[in-house]
Formats: structure tokens, sequence, C-alpha cells
């Protein structure tokens, strides 16, 4: 038996890893990135706090590209991982962009704010697009799109909080990078259980009550349905997971921040992107 | 009438940030371009012809949120 690409991944995956547009966007990638290095950009957190927009690109650019006619030529790039690259390059090319115009200026506290704008920018047109072409535009897709980045935050509120009381330096000193990682994780973790309990074919508020009513009232905590404790439990595994991270990354980010924000950055990305893509495919449709 | 500004006097939304939006808008489409080909009016349409004005209320709503949201973020992104 021969190892190849497509027993790590899956034939369908590999396919699309080894597909010439992939490889095209992903080498003009990894060109930005030792550009974008060679630079030696500050990453500060509010740096990595103005990449949210463009992490919010990647998921709804990846489904767009898999529900709509996009030309053969660049479907690789805007379906899958691809679109995550293609993101990820339209983000370093801004950032680059950004740096330059600062050039010779002060040193100017406006590049995270363009960096956030222009993202916002992308982000808006390409969710938009998305909801139009896969007639998702109702009131309750928009209720869902707005109410769980609202229930994420406040879920990340409590869990810094208590962060805050038992690792207070770590809670101070990454700031809003930390909340953006339990906010991330929150986003993935309350958009994933939902997704799977509203499949079941009740609102998950409804089967929530439901199954505790019945749980409680008939077999009492151990009589939970699996599907409501795997939810939870879900929820605080992930929830537990990220602050985990803060506190491990928080001295490695004293002695180098620059490295350690983008550390913090990517696991927060991590959250966002997999929150966004719960939240999207529950709304457009698995 | 007062501007909104952040921690350190400047205005929250400048004409650079607009103007950074404004780009970004588009760059998304662009990006969407291929998949758009005379689909969306038909889209829009529908969504008008199927009780537009619930989902235009929940669209004014949301984009509320999102100022209000936008506001606290470039100010914090300014600090």
């Amino acid at each position: 038996m021969t190892l190849g690409l497509s027993t790590f991944v899956g034939p369908a995956v590999a396919r699309s890893l080894l597909a010439p547009g992939f490889l095209a966007i992903a080498g003009i990638a990894a060109v930005a990135t030792l550009i974008l290095y060679a630079e030696h950009p500050r990453v500060s957190r509010q740096v990595v706090v103005s990449m949210v927009p463009w992490m919010v690109v990647g998921p709804a650019l990846a489904l767009l590209g898999a529900r709509t006619g996009y030309p053969t030529a660049i479907r690789p790039a805007v379906t899958g991982v691809g679109a995550y690259v293609t993101t990820y390059l339209l983000a370093c090319l801004t950032w680059f962009v950004l740096l330059q115009l600062a050039r010779g200026s002060r040193p100017s506290g406006g590049l995270p704010v363009y960096l956030a704008s222009m993202g916002a920018g992308v982000a808006t047109v390409v969710v938009g697009t998305l909801l139009v072409r896969t007639g998702s535009l109702s009131s309750v897709n928009l209720f869902w799109l707005a109410i769980a980045p609202i229930a994420a935050a406040a879920v990340a509120g409590i869990v810094l909080l208590l962060l805050g009381l038992w690792y207070t330096e770590a809670a101070a000193y990454t700031g809003m990078v930390g909340g953006l990682v339990v906010f991330g994780h929150a986003l993935a973790a309350i958009g994933t259980a939902v997704a799977v309990v509203a499949h079941a074919g009740q609102t998950p508020l409804s089967l929530a009550v439901l199954n505790l009513l019945t749980a409680v009232g008939a077999a009492g905590m151990v009589g939970l349905p699996r599907q409501l404790l795997w939810a939870w439990g879900f929820v605080w595994i992930r929830l537990l997971l990220a602050t985990l991270a803060i506190v491990l990354l928080t001295a490695y980010t004293r002695r180098h921040p620059n490295r350690g924000y983008l550390l913090l950055g990517f696991v927060a990305a991590v959250g966002v992107v997999g929150g966004v893509w719960s939240l999207l495919v529950m709304v457009v449709g698995p | 009438m007062p501007r909104a500004t952040t921690a350190g006097g400047s205005s929250a939304f400048g004409p650079k940030s607009v103007a950074a939006f404004v780009l970004g808008i588009g760059v998304g489409l662009v990006l969407v371009a291929p998949a758009l080909p005379s689909t969306v009016g038909p889209a829009l349409a529908d969504v008008v012809d199927s009780g537009g004005s619930v989902i235009l209320v929940g669209v004014v709503a949301l984009t509320v949120l999102m100022v209000l949201l936008a506001v606290l973020y470039q100010g914090y992104l300014r600090t």
C-alpha cells in the first residue's frame, strides 16, 4: 500500500489540494507571506482584532464557491481550503499595502482601523451575496445570525470574568485578543451545538427546555438525552481549551509579543472561522 | 451634533476608514462577480414578494446593530 495525500485527507480534499488553481493561489499566498515577513510588521493586539472581518470572509466565500457557478478555472481558489487561502492572501496584501502607505509618516494608529474597515467591506458583500444567492434572506435566519454572536459574547464575558479572577495577569495582558479567543470558541461551540440540535427538527430553545424538563422531572440529570449532553459538553470543552490556550500562551506572548499575538490570533481564528461556518451552514443549509 | 469620537479624540469614522470600507466592497464585488450573473435581481424580487417588509425590519435592525458594534470596534482599534 502506498501512502499518498489522499490517505491523510481523503480523496476529494486531496484532489482539490492538488488542483492547479489551488496550487497557484497557495504559491502566491506563500510568496505574500514571505514579503510581509520581510517587512517585520508589528503585530499588536489591535492588529489581531482587526482581522475579525477577514475571518468571516473565509467560510462565507467557501460556502458561496460551493453553491454557485464559479468558472472551473478559479473554482479551486474559492471552494474548500482554497477559499481560506484566497482570503488570507487578500488580508496579507491589504496589510502590506497599508504598511507601505504608513511608511514615512508618524507611527500610525490607523492601520488596524483601515485593515478592519476593508475586511468589513469584503465580508458585507460576500455574506450578503451568499444569503441572496441561496435564498436564505429570511427574518428567522437574520435573527440567528444576530443572536448567536450576542449569546457568544455573553458566554465569553462570563468566562473572561472567571479567567480574570483566577489568572488576572493572563486576562490583563492578552486583553481584547484573549477576549477574542474565548469569544471565537464560544461562537463556534454555540453555533455547532445549535446547528446539531436544530437539525433534529425542533428549535434549539424548545428542545433544550423540553429535554431539561423531561430529564429533571422524570429521570434526573443522568436521564439527559445524549444530544443535549453532547451540546453542553462541547460548549464547555471548547471554552476550557480556549482559556487554557490563553493561560499557556501568556508567558510566551510577554517574551515574544509579535509571535505570541500571532499564535493567539491563530487560536482565535480557528474559533471564529468555525463559528461563522456553523452559523452560515445552519442558515443556508448543509 | 457631536461626532462619535474615540478616547484619543479622533473621529471613529474618518474619511480614510470609510474609503477603506468602500474599497473593501469593491474587492468583495470582484470576488463574488463570477457568482452573480443575472441572478441577484430575480432573487431580490423573490425576497420582496415573500414578506419583504418583515425582512426589511430585520435587515434594518441588523444594520443598526452592526453600526453600533462598528463604533465600539473602531474606538478600540484606535486606542
